[in-house]
């Protein structure tokens, strides 16, 4: 039997002791189109190939602190930066974010409690190969608290946040009540706050998951450019879910179900880009099956991602490319020449079928994606296929059909090649990362 | 995988596109056009259904001139509302893509069209039509099309200065003024966009002096949907005229060759290539939607030789897959009823919006209470100028016999904005749905609305809240449902009774009677057009003739069911008829 507590101890304080600590996830790559430019991603669903993601840095800066025997706190800093590199652009403008900012108190009140407060990446297990959080993702500002026991953990959270969209957010110009020029006033500031419950147990070699959101954001009046004033009526949205989690050595399988309605199946990141008759997202709906499976062999590793994901956006009329099925399976194998050097592959399908016609060619909205990939050269310096860090040499084909072909502009140079290419170098590293 | 994927997530729409995927099979729902019933409706302007297509939207309903929100999810939302009234055919403005805005006003009635083959987006989509235009199906009501064939939105400009920039300038100082000087050349205004008209083709010049016809450039704006036209065999510049704005509609030239007002480019439709684009654009709209017509938007500045061949290919179309009586009828806005008239000779198109009765009659007669004789003028003449053949493979009747009549369109001031009187308005809609023809009501008449002209007659009707009470509501639902009980007031033969120039206080002022009639049925209509006079169907003892036997007693079922009178002896009968009373009545059993 495995002592929880005993184990999230080791863990924190392998992964932080006392003092300062440092940690970091990143990618970085480079890669071509075979015809002059660069290698981008041609995906039809929401989360493709982690292969073809853009450039992305997580600098965590970590201290803790013993304040007693099993007493202890934590500050957790992330620093991320995404997008632009100034070798690519020549500008000096990297988009950056602070992705953490919390302090956590561990056994202080009660060995079993964790208390957290700050901007926290407040998530659960991801599907790798997609860089996709198929259950539980939120970014907020906000508080937790997380109870452990031998076999159980529940962990409670309450945190908001906030686009700078009109959505959620406007200022206005109004004259300055001292003359002068004009000051910006608020005119809509809302929030958007959600409540989380995660329970787990867990057993030898696995763990189950219940997990539930709530969101709700407040009513406000949007002030549009010829000044009318519009109503936004409040909102609403839920998750529900669950988890199943088994492991041994140089194993594992991650089974999710997530079913999300109104402002939650739009993601709690996000602005619901579509609305119901009442301008509410309440009609919306998320419905998502996952797994994520990695096993290591000898010489050998492989790992295996797939979800399937009906969405529903919250519009009037069935037929509307916002709803939609859509299917993504992937395949990385991995062949371990020696201790460091190997070469792996990936298959990977996806497609989207929509309950609405393709504005180009009027017919069902179905696109297909398969993408074949081969690693010839992969450098990984810790075992095991999600050993880190990594340096690969990648080349994929994608093959679209007439579907996906539509979703390009008209004049995208890749509408009429038979194959789209990408061939690139990268890197990914992590290592304490708060990522992992 | 589709099927496996829909089973593990329940999906309950994956197969409801399949629905809405493929053609419509076409459906002949029409037997004969005068028992239709044409609602017309401006689709931005009947019901908002969706707002996530309000983009740019004006939420104040004040401002006419910009898109306002309604849509296809709206129509469809509220064809109960239609029923209940008592329409059988709507009549939507155009539905393709245009060009979103120019000189700030916004194309929400669709006569700019941009992508011939595209819906509008603040519409919907392509499935959201057919979802619409098979509800309507369901329910017996047709579709009707409104489509443009003169001419394009404003998609390019003339380069008169050869700088590769489309430029107003304004030119010359005067002779008056600040900076007028002796002598000083006339103020002039030169826009690339709108030129006025030159009969060589617009043409190009410096301040060197002529330098040959001006090449055209398309204007590249997505942000406004400002872009080359689709299909891209609309981007030929030898597809258009381009001899710039009309300024002489005096000058049949100019009206058929110059730019329509607003820098809409106007079709050569002379040409073949360009004939066949259009029959090619709009057979796609039969197919994809099974509309049941098409109403044809500035006809008048199309030459009429070009609807022998327009109509002619799609009618063979229509018969191709099977969709009988598909209705064509152009709007030629002019008084002139024998240039109207010519539109529906040789077969060119089946009807036209009878713009002659309105203004002779409407305006004239039941707005301004004039003399009723010039109901009959009109009348006489019709035998002259329309067609008196059905048209090869059309509708089956007789151009004359189907024409479409209304009191007013999104053209033309509201009824009511000149004449407020309800019973004026009651009065009017007693004619039009008695009257010969096929009536065409226009969306809100029976809300009442008054609107003026142009953007102000394209109220927003979901503001009634599509009250369903007041008293024009169920006076047309009534009339409706007499035009629909009486075979005679659709399809009858017209007799006109009485006539008169008397517009004062004479016995008879305002006074017209005419018979409809069957072989089995005849129908009495007498009404007053007079504010203030009783009046009757009767000058100087001398009683109005009828087609009913002598001795018949005739039993009114409009606007009541109380009033009878008797033909005497002479088969002639006296209607006595209150200021703008209409009185329809039918022989007692």
């Amino acid at each position: 039997m495995v002592a929880w507590r005993a184990v999230t101890t080791l863990l924190l304080a392998a992964l932080i002791g006392e003092g300062f600590d440092f940690g970091s996830y990143g990618r970085v790559g480079v890669a071509s189109d075979l015809d002059g430019g660069p290698g981008v991603a041609t995906n039809v669903v929401a989360h493709g190939s982690r292969l073809e993601e853009a450039p992305y840095l997580e600098l965590d800066l970590y201290y803790a602190r013993s304040v007693a025997p099993g007493a202890s706190w934590r500050m957790v800093s992330s620093i991320a930066f995404g997008q632009n590199l100034p070798h690519t652009t020549g500008l000096f403008d990297q988009n950056v974010a602070l992705r953490n900012l919390y302090l956590q108190t561990d056994g202080v009140l009660h060995p079993s409690l964790s208390l957290w407060v700050g901007s926290r990446m407040y998530r659960g297990d991801d599907i790798y190969l997609f860089d996709y959080w198929p259950l539980d993702n939120l970014n907020t500002v906000g508080a937790g608290a997380i109870w452990r026991s031998t076999r159980w953990e529940l962990a409670l959270h309450v945190g908001a946040n906030r686009l700078d969209d009109a959505y959620q957010f406007q200022t206005v110009e109004q004259p300055a009540p001292g003359g002068g020029a004009p000051i910006e006033v608020v005119n809509l500031d809302r929030q958007r706050l959600i409540e989380s419950a995660r329970a787990s147990w867990l057993g030898a070699g696995y763990k189950a998951v219940l997990y539930t959101e709530l969101h709700e954001i407040g009513q406000g009046i949007l002030t549009q450019p010829d000044r009318t004033q519009e109503r936004l009526p409040d909102d609403y949205g839920f998750v529900l879910g669950g988890q199943l989690g088994l492991w041994g050595p140089g194993r594992f399988l991650n089974l999710w179900l997530r079913w999300a309605g109104g402002l939650a199946a739009y993601g709690e990141l996000a602005v619901p880009f579509a609305v119901g008759a009442d301008k509410r997202a309440a009609d919306a709906r998320e419905l998502v099956g996952a797994l994520a499976l990695g096993h290591d062999w000898r010489r050998l590793g492989l790992l295996v991602g797939g979800y399937a994901r009906r969405f529903e956006a919250a519009q009037p009329g069935p037929f509307s490319l916002a709803r939609f099925v859509e299917l993504m399976v992937a395949a990385r194998p991995h062949l371990f020449l020696s201790q460091y050097f190997g070469v792996a592959g990936e298959l990977s399908v996806q497609r989207r079928d929509a309950d609405g016609l393709d504005p180009v060619t009027g017919r069902p909205a179905t696109s297909d994606v398969l993408k074949l990939t081969a690693m010839p050269a992969v450098v990984t310096l810790a075992p095991g296929v999600l050993g880190r860090p990594q340096l690969l040499v990648v080349y994929t084909a994608s093959l679209l059909d007439q579907g996906a072909r539509t979703q390009l502009a008209r004049t995208d140079a890749r509408l009429d090649a038979a194959v789209i290419h990408y061939l690139g170098v990268q890197a990914e590293w992590w290592f304490n990362s708060a990522y992992r | 995988m589709r099927l496996l994927v829909c089973a593990l997530l329940v999906c309950g729409g994956c197969y409801q596109v399949d629905a809405v995927a493929q053609n419509p099979a076409p459906q002949s729902l029409v037997d004969d056009w005068r028992d239709e019933i044409i609602y017309q409706l401006v689709t931005d302007r009947f019901a908002d259904g969706d707002p996530n297509n309000d983009q740019s939207v004006d939420r104040s309903g004040l401002a006419l001139a910009r898109y306002q929100g309604g849509d296809f999810q709206g129509i469809l939302e509220h064809l109960d509302y239609l029923e209940a009234l008592g329409v059988t055919a709507i009549w939507i403005s155009p539905v393709t893509r245009t060009v979103e805005e120019d000189a700030g006003v916004a194309g929400y009635h669709g006569y700019w069209p941009q992508d011939f083959g595209r819906t509008n987006p603040h519409f919907g989509d392509l499935a959201g039509l057919r979802e619409l235009v098979g509800a309507c199906h369901q329910r017996r009501i047709k579709v009707i099309l409104d489509i443009v064939v003169n001419h394009i939105g404003q998609l390019f400009y003339y380069d008169i200065n050869l700088n590769g920039r489309p430029d107003e300038t304004v030119i010359g100082t005067g002779s008056a003024g600040p900076l007028g000087a002796p002598g000083g050349a006339p103020v002039g205004h030169v826009t690339e966009f709108d030129p006025d008209f030159d009969p060589r083709g617009v043409q190009a010049a410096t301040a060197l002096g002529p330098a040959g016809p001006a090449p055209i450039r398309w204007l590249y704006e997505p942000a406004i949907d400002r872009m080359p036209p689709q299909p891209a065999l609309f981007q030929n510049p030898d597809f258009y005229h381009r001899k710039g704005r009309i300024i002489d509609y005096s000058d049949r030239m100019q009206v058929l060759e110059g730019d329509f007002p607003g820098g809409l480019k106007d079709l050569a439709t002379e040409r073949r290539d360009v004939r066949d684009a259009l029959v090619q654009a709009y057979a796609y709209w039969m197919d994809a939607a099974d509309f049941d017509g098409f109403r044809i938007d500035t006809a008048k500045h199309v030459e009429p030789e070009f609807f022998e061949y327009f109509s002619q290919k799609l009618r063979e179309h229509a018969a191709a897959r099977g969709k009988r009586n598909f209705f064509l009828f152009g709007e030629v806005f002019d008084g002139d009823d024998a240039f109207v008239g010519s539109y529906s000779q040789n077969g060119r198109l089946d009807s036209l919006l009878y713009f002659p009765h309105k203004f002779r009659v409407i305006d004239a007669v039941f707005k301004a209470s004039g003399p009723t004789r010039e109901i009959q003028r009109l009348y006489q003449e019709r035998a002259l100028h329309y067609g008196a053949a059905a048209a090869p493979g059309g509708i089956g009747l007789a151009p004359r016999d189907a024409l479409v009549h209304f009191l007013d369109d999104h053209d033309v001031p509201r009824f009511r904005f000149d004449q407020p009187s309800a019973p004026a308005l009651e009065n009017a809609l007693a004619y039009l749905f008695t009257t010969d023809g096929i009536p065409c009501l226009y969306y809100g008449t029976e809300q009442e609305f008054a609107g003026g002209n142009d953007p102000a007659n394209r109220e927003r009707l979901w503001s009634t809240g599509f009250a369903s009470g007041g008293q024009t509501f169920r006076t047309i639902q009534t009339l409706i449902a007499l035009r629909k009980q009486h075979v005679a007031l659709r399809r009858g033969d017209l007799t006109i009774r009485w006539v008169t120039d008397h517009v004062g206080t004479e016995e008879d002022a305002g006074v017209y009677a005419f018979e409809r009639a069957t072989a089995e049925e005849r129908v009495l209509v007498a009404l007053s057009v007079s504010d203030t006079q009783r009046s009757h169907t009767s000058l100087a003892g001398a009683a109005m003739p009828t087609g009913f036997p002598p001795g018949a007693t005739l039993r009114t079922v409009y606007p009541d069911q109380n009033e009878t009178v008797t033909v005497d002896g002479a088969g002639r009968v006296v209607v006595e008829l209150p200021p703008r009373v209409t009185k329809v009545l039918v022989r007692a059993p």
